[in-house]
């Protein structure tokens, strides 16, 4: 964010007092955050950093790997945001959006509008436009995107990986640019789908140490460390082992269960369906049943730090 | 009263404030009345499991127990008097009254028990061997000593010790002769009332109201062929089937997962250390007559492969030469091998990637390597 979006916030009497309403919305949002860190962002880390450290992975745990990380990568990401903006309100300081429910992107652009929004819009100001943004030829500005994304990958950190999941990036987006002039449309439950599993196929690069990683999880994930289904299953698809699929401790090198399948598809959900909490914070209102919620989930996120992990953005 | 009815933010306020207080002091209150594992009262069931196994019977239902307290209230009730007896973590547990006399066979007044507890550390062997010196007025006249390499990672995080810590602090008086400060990690109050509001604890005490498989319910059994968490009058332990019986296949693929990062109490193992009151412990022990046997319990065979090949863990074979040269200098006895091809041992003799079954302790016990 700007200097000039906070400098004139500091500088106004108006700000100077204690303002029980921004207290109010900042304890909502702060408690959001901090729930989603606690509960859901770390819950799922056991699951992606069990598969990330694991030896080899069947298709069902190299998609639950993948998919643990890119919802704990979104709940601890926008729940320190959450927190962060919370906080300042408790000053009466109003930080910019950085996240808007962004796996429910239909395409790739509008993912980069609604993830972390402030380095979008710092890459575009500081990078693209200066390159040329759109205002030279359609290859040049292809060029731009791309340039603009490695730096972007760059950005989060110095190791190949990095770069590979940004140069991802930036070629998605020069496709989808491709794709709109064409003037194809397509449904939107599709558009979905390839949007989310792009992004989740590029997070694996960016959570994985080294390459050899990546395509451990890749490999998995398409399926060429074969299938391994719930030992519950044997007795109705029992022939499927003429297929090559076995049936067994389907989440054991990534130490789950059945609980494991419920709380990804559980938060999908939940990611998909329900408003962010900078929505629910324009609807707030001070009443017993928010007292109540709130309460609740700050005073269980509260009991829940006692066994944490620190904010996976945080180098970020 | 209107659950929807809008208030003024200040009320708002003090209402979240009030009910955020009340929300954690019940949670208190819950876990400090239910305290299923004994935290803060002394647990009556734990008593009754003690003086069970002192009497000769094989005790059933052990689920979540603190196993300090546990070993305290045993030597504290136990009016035989024990001269050997084993100290080590859950990987020296299935050392038996019989593996000893097999190896002692010449002795016929052998009054054996096992008081190894889970993930123990250097200071848990201190501590209950400062309870036999203080409770009971000696020291067993012969001690086997369970090493896992943690014992020598100061970052092993290990700090279970603490529910016995004044045993330890008294035996460290008088093995320097003089009160030494113990290693820096919270306090006993601070740590034992921080369970008050800690999330593990109260769910463990939810489910210890809710689940009955959750809950500690000992009973005494005639036989070890019972599908139940026990414990036998050596204080040795016999896993539920689940685990007893597992089969090789589930045992090699958890050896496997065993080693993946965090390896239990292995990480930021960078330098042997506790070294000193190590051997200062052990010549205290000599001081006093006791024989002092060291017991290297095994890895199962693909872990240890991997764990060495891996460069932040292969300091367990620092470990094991340190412990070697020392016994060797020092003229101790030494059992076992971190190593499972030193004794032939194969997957088929351990439980998951560091916990070796009774089928190990016939080779382990009567085999030279």
């Amino acid at each position: 964010m700007y200097c000039t979006e906070i400098i004139p916030q500091l500088q106004k009497n108006e700000n100077k007092v204690i303002n029980s309403k921004h207290i109010a919305i900042g304890i909502y949002l702060f408690s959001i955050g901090l729930f989603k860190k606690v509960f859901i962002s770390d819950y799922l880390a056991q699951w992606a950093d069990n598969g990330f450290s694991a030896n080899e992975l069947t298709f069902i745990e190299a998609w639950l790997t993948s998919l643990s990380y890119t919802f704990q990568l979104y709940f601890d990401f926008s729940g320190y945001t959450d927190m962060a903006i919370g906080s300042a309100l408790f000053f009466n300081i109003k930080l910019p959006l950085n996240f808007n429910s962004p796996y429910k992107s239909i395409n790739i652009q509008e993912f980069w509008r609604r993830w972390h929004i402030t380095l979008g819009r710092f890459l575009r100001d500081h990078i693209y436009i200066p390159l040329g943004g759109n205002r030279l030829s359609k290859s040049r500005t292809m060029i731009n995107v791309l340039i603009t994304f490695l730096i972007c990958g760059l950005w989060h950190g110095a190791g190949w990986t990095f770069i590979v999941w940004g140069l991802l990036h930036g070629f998605g987006m020069v496709i989808f640019r491709l794709w709109k002039t064409f003037n194809i449309n397509i449904p939107k439950a599709l558009a979905w789908f390839i949007t989310f599993n792009f992004i989740n196929i590029a997070w694996v690069f960016f959570r994985a140490t080294d390459f050899k990683e990546a395509i451990k999880v890749l490999k998995g994930m398409f399926g060429m460390n074969g299938i391994v289904l719930p030992m519950a299953f044997i007795n109705k698809l029992g022939f499927l082992e003429n297929y090559n699929i076995k049936f067994g401790g389907f989440l054991a090198n990534i130490q789950g269960n059945l609980m494991t399948v419920i709380f990804v598809l559980s938060i999908l959900f939940v990611s998909l369906w329900f408003r962010n909490s900078n929505e629910m914070a324009k609807t707030f209102k001070p009443n017993i049943l928010n007292i109540i919620f709130i309460g609740c989930i700050f005073a269980l996120a509260f009991l829940r730090l006692s066994s944490t992990s620190e904010f996976l953005y945080f180098k970020f | 009263m209107s659950y929807f009815k809008v208030i003024t933010y200040t009320n708002w306020l003090k209402g979240f404030g009030i009910f955020v207080c009340f929300f954690l002091i019940i949670v208190s209150f819950l876990n400090y009345f239910i305290d299923s594992v004994g935290i803060f009262h002394m647990n009556k069931s734990l008593v009754f499991a003690a003086q069970a196994l002192i009497r000769g019977q094989i005790v059933a239902g052990f689920r979540n127990i603190d196993e300090r307290q546990f070993q305290q209230l045993i030597i504290e009730n136990d009016k035989r008097k024990i001269n050997t007896i084993v100290l080590g973590s859950s990987r020296s547990l299935e050392i038996r009254e019989r593996s000893i006399k097999n190896i002692f066979k010449s002795e016929n007044d052998i009054n054996f028990f096992n008081h190894s507890v889970s993930g123990a550390s250097i200071e848990d062997y201190i501590a209950i061997v400062g309870l036999y010196k203080k409770v009971r007025g000696y020291i067993p006249k012969r001690i086997i000593i369970g090493l896992d390499p943690w014992v020598f990672n100061k970052n092993s995080g290990q700090n279970r010790w603490k529910s016995i810590e004044k045993f330890y602090n008294m035996l460290i008086e008088e093995i320097y002769d003089k009160k030494l400060e113990s290693p820096k990690t919270l306090s006993l109050h601070k740590t034992k009332y921080a369970q008050l509001i800690n999330w593990d604890y109260t769910i463990a005490n939810i489910e210890s109201l809710f689940v009955p498989s959750k809950r500690n319910r000992f009973h005494i059994v005639n036989s070890i062929d019972i599908d139940e968490s026990l414990r036998a009058p050596d204080g040795s332990n016999y896993y539920p089937y689940k685990i007893r019986y597992k089969s090789d296949d589930i045992v090699q693929r958890e050896a496997k997962n065993y080693t993946n990062p965090p390896v239990y109490s292995l990480e930021n193992f960078f330098e042997l250390t506790n070294i000193k009151i190590f051997e200062d412990f052990i010549q205290f022990l000599k001081k006093h007559n006791v024989e002092v046997i060291l017991f290297l319990p095994p890895y199962h065979p693909l872990s240890y492969e991997i764990l060495i090949n891996k460069n932040e863990y292969k300091i367990i074979e620092e470990v094991e030469k340190y412990l070697k040269n020392y016994a060797a200098n020092h003229n101790i006895k030494l059992l076992g091998s971190y190593n499972p091809k030193t004794y032939n041992l194969q997957s088929i003799h351990f439980y998951d990637g560091m916990h070796w079954r009774d089928t190990a302790a016939k080779i382990l016990f009567e085999a030279k390597p």
